[in-house]
């Protein structure tokens, strides 16, 4: 029933890919500044060269990363807990992160960025670690309505330890962490080493994902069905888990909470490829790369209007919404759904 | 051909990227951002700005600043808009002055100017700084003087036996107030007023009216940038000192900017807060 793999959606999978590498390349054409992209390439305009391959650049694959991996989090926390609403924050990733983050920021230990982007990516593996422990029942079976239940109190605990904080300390450590916060891809990680580092554990978390697939399928199914075609429920919680948590760490910690990716790039992406986890997944994180990179882009050629780049999940909210509703309702009322 | 073709494109790439920070305060026409309102400032008082080609949103005094093209804030900076300016050199802060900004700035041979403007005496070594770096160093000595001499005059200016108790409003709501480790603590300590706020690890503590009460200071120096009617919501909750009329509006917006005219501008605050007690 599942082995089936639909043409159609192989079509809207090579568009998708498509329409990302036509994003990334409007991301390095266009940006705050115009630039001379025919002078760089050929070499007569070192600082638009500069611009191009050292901040462009870095910045556009950034953005591909995180979004893919937001959005990809997203579908399988969505499946693992069949819960139409959780994104990839929801588990107390966010808050973990945010204390992380926060804490490298008011007391840094001279590592800069890297040192932010640890300990945020530290701190969000052990929130959901934590809440992982929290919400096992004694036969070790994870409840999901206890996962989202202790994600949602720690996030609320977590920001609040975070509002302490900003309260005591500097207005400029305030501004900085609330720009944090706030998910921003302008941040300092823009080294190769940073941006390759998070490329390889999206890269293996993805790759993990993709071969949960088929179980991930079964286990829509329910527990007891998806036993009796040889899928064990528990191991493959537990798998999604590490996978989607080491997704979302890796994301948080160089761009911050960046929200509503994760949660309406999965829903849109079953809209057009269907729930099948093996298309659906590969739709995810292209399409969340694509989305988020396009959103990137768009807080960059806004700066001369803001004199600001306005936070990138502001944009990512305020674009993503009303496009998904439309999303939805055609979907909808395309399969007659209600 | 080939080899050509590298070498033009090798060339400017290697000049690009080896481009050691040449030091050149003599540059005939420096092309300065400045990501620091104080910084701005001060460029401006030292007679560049003509050389200041980008500043942040913040960057409004003096009045001719608001017309530098923008670059981002204090701490969102768009690095692409910075090198669109082709700057020789960058002032602002520390915290802002590393990592991924830095190092792009100084690749492509800008000098960075790292300056913390956050007390009378940062400010004075900020002018110097950005006097030699600039090759203007006759002219930040004589503004530095004459902040020092301004700073000499503060000493004691409002000194009263016994002392005035002020209370420095910095926010409206909620009610921020500047405590003794600001730099405006400073400023009333040199000044020779007693600050009612007692000292916290925190330089601007949030208060509650009922603190503003218990305090009971005999002028309230009003620094909110939006701060509504201050003056009768403290008179209708019954503060002493907004009933005899003593809540001022600093007399310079200058005081609550560590700039070249922080201390001009205490001196006028001194003055208007002895004016407000001593007055018939």
């Amino acid at each position: 029933m599942m082995a089936r793999v639909r043409a159609p959606s192989l079509v809207v999978l090579g568009g998708m890919v498509l329409l990302l590498a036509a994003v990334m390349a409007l991301s390095l054409a266009f940006g705050a500044a115009p630039l001379d992209l025919a002078g760089a390439l050929r070499g007569d305009a070192p600082r638009d060269l500069a611009v191009l391959v050292h901040e462009r650049l870095p910045r556009t694959v950034l953005a591909a990363l995180v979004g893919a991996a937001l959005s990809a989090s997203g579908l399988a926390f969505q499946a693992v807990l069949a819960n139409p609403l959780a994104d990839p924050y929801i588990i107390g990733v966010a808050g973990g992160a945010a204390i992380g983050g926060t804490l490298a920021i008011l007391f840094p230990l001279a590592l800069g960025w890297v040192g932010t982007s640890a300990s945020a990516f530290a701190f969000a593996l052990g929130a959901i670690a934590l809440t992982y422990r929290l919400s096992r029942d004694r036969v070790g079976r994870v409840r999901a309505y206890e996962v989202l239940l202790i994600g949602v109190v720690f996030n609320a605990f977590a920001s609040a330890v975070i509002m302490f904080l900003k309260a005591v300390v500097r207005a400029e450590k305030a501004q900085e962490m609330l720009l944090w916060l706030m998910g921003t891809l302008s941040s300092d990680v823009r080294g190769w080493d940073a941006i390759g580092g998070t490329g390889l554990i999206v890269a293996l978390a993805l790759l993990g994902l993709l071969r949960l697939a088929p179980a991930l399928n079964a286990l829509s199914l329910g527990e007891e069905d998806a036993a009796s075609v040889g899928v064990d429920p528990a191991r493959t919680t537990q798998a999604v888990f590490l996978a989607g948590s080491l997704l979302v760490a890796a994301a948080v910690s160089v761009a911050g909470l960046i929200g509503f990716v994760g949660l309406i790039v999965p829903h849109a992406a079953r809209l057009l490829v269907g729930s099948d986890h093996r298309r659906a997944l590969p739709a995810c994180a292209v399409g969340g790369a694509a989305f988020l990179v396009a959103a990137d882009l768009g807080t960059r050629v806004l700066f001369p209007v803001f004199q600001t780049e306005a936070p990138v999940g502001v944009l990512t909210a305020l674009v993503g919404g009303p496009v998904f509703v439309w999303v939805l309702k055609r979907g909808s009322g395309a399969t007659g759904r209600t | 051909m080939r080899a050509s073709l590298l070498a033009a494109v090798a060339v400017p790439l290697a000049a690009a990227c080896r481009a050691p920070s040449p030091s050149r305060p003599e540059a005939p026409s420096p092309r300065i951002v400045s990501l620091l309102p104080n910084a701005t400032e001060t460029l401006f008082a030292l007679g560049l700005g003509d050389h200041v080609v980008g500043a942040t949103r913040y960057c409004d005094r003096p009045e001719a600043a608001r017309r530098v093209p923008r670059v981002g804030g204090i701490l969102d900076v768009s690095i692409e808009t910075v090198i669109a300016a082709r700057p020789d050199l960058v002032i602002g802060s520390p915290s802002v002055l590393r990592g991924h900004l830095a190092e792009t700035l100084e690749r492509l041979g800008a000098r960075l100017l790292p300056l913390t403007f956050e007390s009378p005496e940062q400010v004075l070594a900020g002018i110097r700084t950005i006097g030699v770096a600039t090759g203007r160093k006759a002219e930040a000595e004589s503004l530095a003087a004459r902040v020092e001499a301004d700073l000499a005059a503060l000493q004691g200016r409002a000194t009263r036996d016994p002392p005035i108790r002020v209370l420095f409003v910095v926010g409206r709501s909620p009610l921020v107030v500047a405590g003794p480790g600001s730099f405006l603590g400073d400023l009333l300590n040199r000044m020779g007023v007693h600050n009612v706020v007692p000292a916290s690890a925190v330089a601007f503590p949030t208060w509650s009216l009922e603190q503003v009460l218990r305090a009971d200071p005999d002028v309230v120096v009003n620094g909110a940038v939006e701060a509504g009617d201050l003056a009768a919501d403290l008179a209708s909750a019954g503060l002493p000192a907004a009933r005899r009329g003593r809540v001022i509006r600093i007399p310079d917006e200058a005081v609550i900017r560590p700039g070249p005219e922080v201390a001009r501008a205490a001196l006028a605050l001194a003055d208007a807060v002895v004016h407000v007690v001593e007055a018939p």
